[in-house]
């Protein structure tokens, strides 16, 4: 060991256990000692530190724009949570009514809320932050259908809208403290105080259910913890048990980010401070890059007497210490403790640790851990003496009985550790079966977890963690991971190029896997080692990457790759494009009902629908109503046959001639018209497409990143003003004003692109614009809707963990992917082009199908008007279909099935 | 402790009546655009429906000594070329905005929900027949749609209503095949389908009150849609005809030369159409947001 510093004496109790062996194999250990009965309530020992301590900060938070500490005083703490409680009573709220549940982040108000309730004898589900976040709401969904909350918290309105409306929609009332919507928070900590609060502490006993923690959900849907009054009183009474002893002089001090949804940032944090009348300032830095500098911050200003966090914050605080000796000084001056949890914790973190504390004061630290889970509500066994290892658990704390039962015959030395005692949970909410299952036939709650001693000899070494029995890990943030699905997820994510690999990575702060690669269809990939190594095969060597070479060096590397892969017998098709072909060859055969209904819609719409097209021609005394007859028109336009007849004439016409027929006016094919005029439709609505790209997609990316500014404001409104601009009216505007300020007016003679492309391109450009106008506003909606659901991703949050530039990270991992469904837009919003087009044509005098199909509906020209209909209602399929097979080329997280 | 007993939490409960104004109350606090949106629909429908009173003018009052008089306290919005005053013709715009937008948006809603509720329900082949038919239905631009069928029937008040109704309730049959599609699996729906309650019933009782919040958003965004169409109809000449005065017939046709001359012209009408239409779409997102969370970013 590389620490020769001595350890300071810990004023503890020594380390005690008893192991009784059994004749199965299995050991049940317990602590020499045991734990009072009575145990008094968390809320009888806040009633204590208010007597005692009435002017000691309980809690305090950072507020307002200066960021100042907002204290909270156990005096006033009581006070308002006796208010909160008489409210909730007065409401008809207590032991056996349903549940309130809290919604948002930790904050003063949120704890008194809680304590509020806890004296109301209600119970509290306290739901992750996260849950009213994401994008879908599905967990927070999960969460408000099993616990059925009458009453959610929510500290802001805005922040939490969405996910107060899916409570509303449940039946359940909001509170918030900004009192924006339903009862205000403000109302219940003014209630005056009645007798009924007192009276109701009569009725809350050990039994009582006080809280509901929901499971991390790494396992399917999240469980609904229940830790009564009892298992709260009995995990603090057992953290304070093994710790040094109260000093009546001396108030401790933590500073802590943790999560109170969470069971050891509510139970163990929340709970062991209350225990102990100390102060808990809340820390509103996260243990990742560039959120943790407040941390530090609050560590150089308050000296706090322990630190605790997650794995993932220790390189941060370590980076921090080593650099800055005025924070090392503040961060030691009253340190006596130092905690990791939620995960195991690399060494080289606690000996870089040591290292430091050694050099800066000439001792070692001591460092606390345990192992706990929800449904020990904290923790259930602590290493209360000095270690200088991470990953021991420790020994059960008073109170505690633990079973280890031998896991396997082939494990050797691995146990199933399996725990009973007055800390732990009566069972699942409102789940009999998880809860059956997750006890033994002696009562003893099944952890999952495995476990070996640390020294078979010496038991008061305590036991150390051996990993999961099922195959789930978790990172050093926290994160679990489901070994088995990532493994068959990743393998199937990289078919064809892998054969098989192997999860690894727990407790680091990233995943790793061991990969076996297929070789053959890496070769035929191209990958640059296997190039290489084909070099000193003797074999071809490819030049990575591919520069081009002259003519007459014969081997050139395209031309070999593309000669070997279609005379290579072996060269099998690879999974990934099997299943493409096979998706492009639906997705197309899809396409025949959706073109013989496009086809009977045209015909219907034109031949059936009730009035008579010739004696609308003959009336309006049109083209061919002097010249033609009524059989001749009629004749002409085919109507003489039986319907059916006339419609597989007509689309036997088109699909074995081409031909949609003749104009009845200049007597020239359709299909001819029609082809002559798509190409400029198609450039109008390309231009316009840049447009919409163009504007709409940096917007929309502005919007996102500025989400709530006034900028942001601003061009979401502009948006919905822009949907609401009706393009024929600029249009007009753009013809009128600039002729009668400035005398100049928009060409009005139609310069095809052949002939002049810049004059074309400038004739086209305001058409484009205005016709782009409306999509470049739906485009930047879409765009930031979908940046901030990927700026919501583990992935970017990664990207920005690692110390990516904002900038970068927007642009090269958040934009690409929020990217991916603008392409469907284009195919959603084609229709909605041609149908612009027919009047930006009109209004600019473009000779498109806009202005044929217009000319052709002013001369009652039916076979014109029957083709533009259809050709343009065929291309929008197309384009569809054209969306979606890029779309899974884009994406390749698209599956083609 | 009886004071306690005589106020237990409430179960979920039905908002009758009292309910509609306290949404208002809370569109006015949670979304003050959409308040905003939804002051201004009601100022538009107001002027909608007491045009006649409002009207300082008739809508086709001919008045040659008038002719193209810019804005004046006689005339607020200025005169065409014909003498008649704008403002009123501007007001028995929104007369007919209202008849038409209502109407077809009305007939769009019941479309949409007849289809939508019969094939989420039954699913199966008539679901997915059902399904191709509105893809190919969706692939005909709106505008398109309009021009052929008005080509064939001939323009009017009464055809443009049935065919807005029917071209959007096609489209709009999706968002509440989508409500059904989730509301189906509910087990109050099994229950209802176990005691052997008749199809009617079950779709009457059981889904369509269950998919009203997306109907009632569906209803109000078709309105600002069904508007915005009737005018751009209208514009090219192909809507209720002349001298019915629309706000899109009054950007095109005779009115267009004259423009040029009379540039007010060219405000009015234009500026009643985005003002309105605006307001329907803020409103209807704000209905949106807060009716029905689901839909929240859709169009």
């Amino acid at each position: 060991m590389s620490h020769v510093a001595p350890m300071r004496a810990l004023d503890r109790p020594r380390p005690m256990v008893s192991v009784e062996r059994r004749a199965d194999g299995s050991l049940v250990l317990c602590a020499g000692r045991t734990l009072a009965e009575n145990l008094p309530l968390m809320i009888d020992w806040l009633e204590r530190a208010a007597l005692l301590r009435p002017d000691v900060t309980f809690l305090a938070e950072r507020r307002g724009p200066a960021r100042a500490w907002q204290h909270l005083s156990y005096a006033e703490a009581w006070a308002k949570t006796g208010a909160i409680a008489s409210w909730l009573i007065a409401q008809g709220f207590g032991p056996g009514a349903a549940p309130v549940a809290i919604l948002s982040d930790n904050s003063l108000e949120n704890a008194l809320f809680l304590f509020g309730a806890l004296r109301a004898g209600a119970t509290v589900a306290s739901i992750s932050p996260g849950y009213s976040q994401s994008a879908d709401l599905a967990r927070l969904d999960h969460a408000l259908g099993l616990v059925e909350p009458a009453l959610v918290f929510a500290q802001d309105s805005h922040l939490y809208a969405a996910a107060l409306d899916r409570a509303e929609l449940r039946g359940a009332r909001p509170v918030t403290v900004d009192g924006k919507r339903g009862v205000a928070f403000a109302a219940l900590a003014t209630c005056s105080i009645d007798a009924a609060v007192a009276e109701r502490r009569q009725h809350i006993t050990a039994a009582t259910p006080a809280k509901i923690l929901l499971t991390s959900g790494s396992t399917g849907a999240p469980k609904g913890v229940l830790n009564t009054h009892g298992n709260l009183a009995a995990s603090a009474e057992m953290i304070h048990a093994v710790g040094a002893p109260l000093d009546s002089q001396h108030v401790a001090v933590a500073l802590d980010w943790l999560p109170w949804h969470h069971t050891w940032g509510g139970n163990a944090v929340l709970g062991s401070i209350v225990r102990i009348a100390g102060s808990l300032f809340i820390d509103g830095g996260r243990p990742v890059e560039g959120r943790f500098q407040e941390t530090l911050e609050n560590l150089r200003e308050l000296s706090p007497t322990s630190f605790a966090s997650v794995p993932a914050a220790f390189p941060l605080l370590l980076d921090a210490l080593e650099k800055d000796a005025d924070l090392r000084a503040k961060f030691f001056k009253n340190m006596q403790s130092a905690g990791y949890g939620g995960a195991l914790l690399p060494q080289e973190n606690l000996d870089r640790l040591q290292d430091i504390a050694v050099r800066h004061r000439g001792a070692r630290l001591s460092f606390d851990c345990g192992w706990g889970m929800t449904e020990t509500t904290s923790t259930g066994l602590m290493v209360y003496w000095n270690v200088d290892r991470t990953g021991v658990l420790g020994l059960p704390q008073p109170g505690m009985l633990v079973k280890l039962v031998p896991a396997g015959a082939s494990a050797e030395g691995r146990y199933e550790l399996r725990v009973k005692g007055p800390n732990v949970t009566p069972g699942y909410y409102r789940d009999a079966a998880a809860t059956a299952a997750a006890f033994d036939e002696e009562g003893f709650f099944r952890t999952g977890d495995a476990a070996r001693w640390v020294d078979e000899s010496r038991p008061e070494a305590g036991i150390a963690f051996a990993g999961r029995l099922s195959e789930e890990f978790k990172l050093a943030s926290g994160t679990w991971v489901q070994a088995t699905t990532l493994r068959s997820q990743l393998i199937d994510a990289l078919q064809p190029y892998v054969r098989d690999l192997v999860i690894a990575g727990p407790d680091r702060p990233w995943l790793g896997a061991l990969v076996w690669l297929d070789e053959t269809v890496c070769r035929e990939a191209g990958g640059p080692a296997f190039r290489r190594r084909r070099r000193s095969d003797g074999q071809a060597f490819d030049q990575w990457p591919p520069r081009p070479r002259n003519p007459d060096s014969r081997g050139s590397a395209s031309l070999r790759r593309a000669g070997r892969s279609r005379s290579d017998s072996r060269g099998v098709p690879t999974r990934r494009k099997r299943l493409m072909q096979a998706y492009i060859i639906r997705r197309v055969l899809a396409l025949i009902p959706t073109l013989i209904f496009a086809s009977l819609i045209v015909f219907i719409t034109v031949r059936l629908i009730p009035g008579d097209i010739i004696d609308l021609m003959l009336s309006s005394n049109d083209i061919g109503a002097d010249k033609k007859s009524r059989e001749q028109l009629e004749a002409a336009l085919g109507l003489d046959q039986p319907v059916v007849t006339q419609y597989f004439r007509w689309v036997g016409a088109i699909l074995f001639e081409g031909s949609l027929g003749k104009s009845l006016w200049q007597n020239t094919p359709v299909m001819e018209e029609i082809l002559h005029r798509l190409p400029i439709t198609f450039e109008l609505g390309i231009m316009a497409l840049v447009v919409a790209l163009v504007v709409g997609i940096p917007i929309g990316v502005y919007s996102a990143v500025a989400q709530d500014t006034i900028g942001d404001y601003v061009t979401r409104s502009f948006a919905i003003l822009a949907l609401a601009l009706p393009g024929f009216w600029i249009g007009t505007l753009v013809m009128v004003f600039p002729s009668i300020w400035w005398g100049w007016s928009p060409e009005v003679k139609f310069t095809p692109f052949s002939q002049d492309p810049l004059k074309n391109l400038a004739q086209m450009a305001i058409p484009a614009l205005i016709l782009g106008k409306a999509f470049s506003a739906v485009t930047m909606r879409l765009t930031r809707t979908m940046m901030l659901e990927v700026m919501r991703q583990d992935y970017i949050r990664t990207a920005l963990a690692k110390g990516l530039a904002p900038r970068t990270t927007i642009i090269r991992h958040a934009l690409r992917n929020a990217l991916i469904p603008v392409v469907t837009l284009v195919g959603l919003q084609a229709p909605v082009l041609f149908g612009g087009a027919v009047i930006m044509e009109q209004i600019f005098v473009i000779p498109g199908m806009g202005l044929l199909l217009l000319e052709a509906v002013s001369q009652r020209d039916y076979p014109i008007i029957t083709g533009v209909f259809l050709i343009v209602g065929v291309a929008v399929v197309f384009i569809n279909l054209l969306v979606d097979l890029s779309y899974g080329l884009l994406d390749p997280k698209v599956r083609y099935r | 402790m009886v004071a306690v007993a005589e106020t237990t939490v409430q179960p979920p409960r039905r908002k009758p009546a009292g309910g509609a104004l306290r949404f208002i109350g809370r569109l006015f606090r949670d979304k003050p655009l959409g308040a905003f949106g939804f002051v201004i629909c009601a100022i538009f429908l107001f002027c909608g429906i007491f045009a006649d009173v409002l009207a300082p003018y008739g809508y086709n009052q001919i008045s040659p000594i008038n002719r193209l008089k810019p804005p004046s306290e006689k005339f607020w919005l200025g005169t065409d070329n014909l003498g008649r005053d704008m403002l009123s013709r501007c007001l028995y715009g929104a007369q007919l905005s209202v008849i038409i937008g209502l109407s077809a948006a009305a007939l769009a809603t019941v479309v949409s929900v007849f289809i939508g509720i019969v094939s989420g329900y039954l699913g199966g082949k008539f679901d997915m027949v059902m399904q191709r038919f509105v893809d190919a239905w969706m692939s005909f631009p709106d505008l398109i749609i309009l021009i052929v069928v008005v080509s064939v029937v001939g323009p009017g008040m009464g055809p443009v209503i049935v065919i807005l109704g029917l071209l959007y309730g096609i489209a709009g049959s999706r968002i509440i095949r989508g409500a059904v599609l989730s509301v189906r699996e509910n087990a109050y729906v099994h229950a209802a389908q176990s005691t052997g309650a008749s199809l009617p019933r079950i779709l009457w009782r059981h889904i369509l009150p269950n998919v009203m919040a997306p109907v009632i958003v569906l209803f109000t965004t078709r309105v600002g849609a069904v508007i915005l169409a009737e005018s751009g109809l209208a514009f090219l000449g192909l809507g209720v005809p002349p001298p019915a005065p629309t706000w899109g017939g009054m950007l095109s046709g005779s009115g267009r030369s004259f423009m040029y001359l009379a540039p007010w012209l060219a405000l009015a009408p234009g500026l009643c159409i985005t003002i309105v239409v605006y307001a329907i779409n803020v409103f209807g997102d704000a209905l949106r947001d807060l009716l029905d969370p689901r839909m929240r970013g859709s169009r």
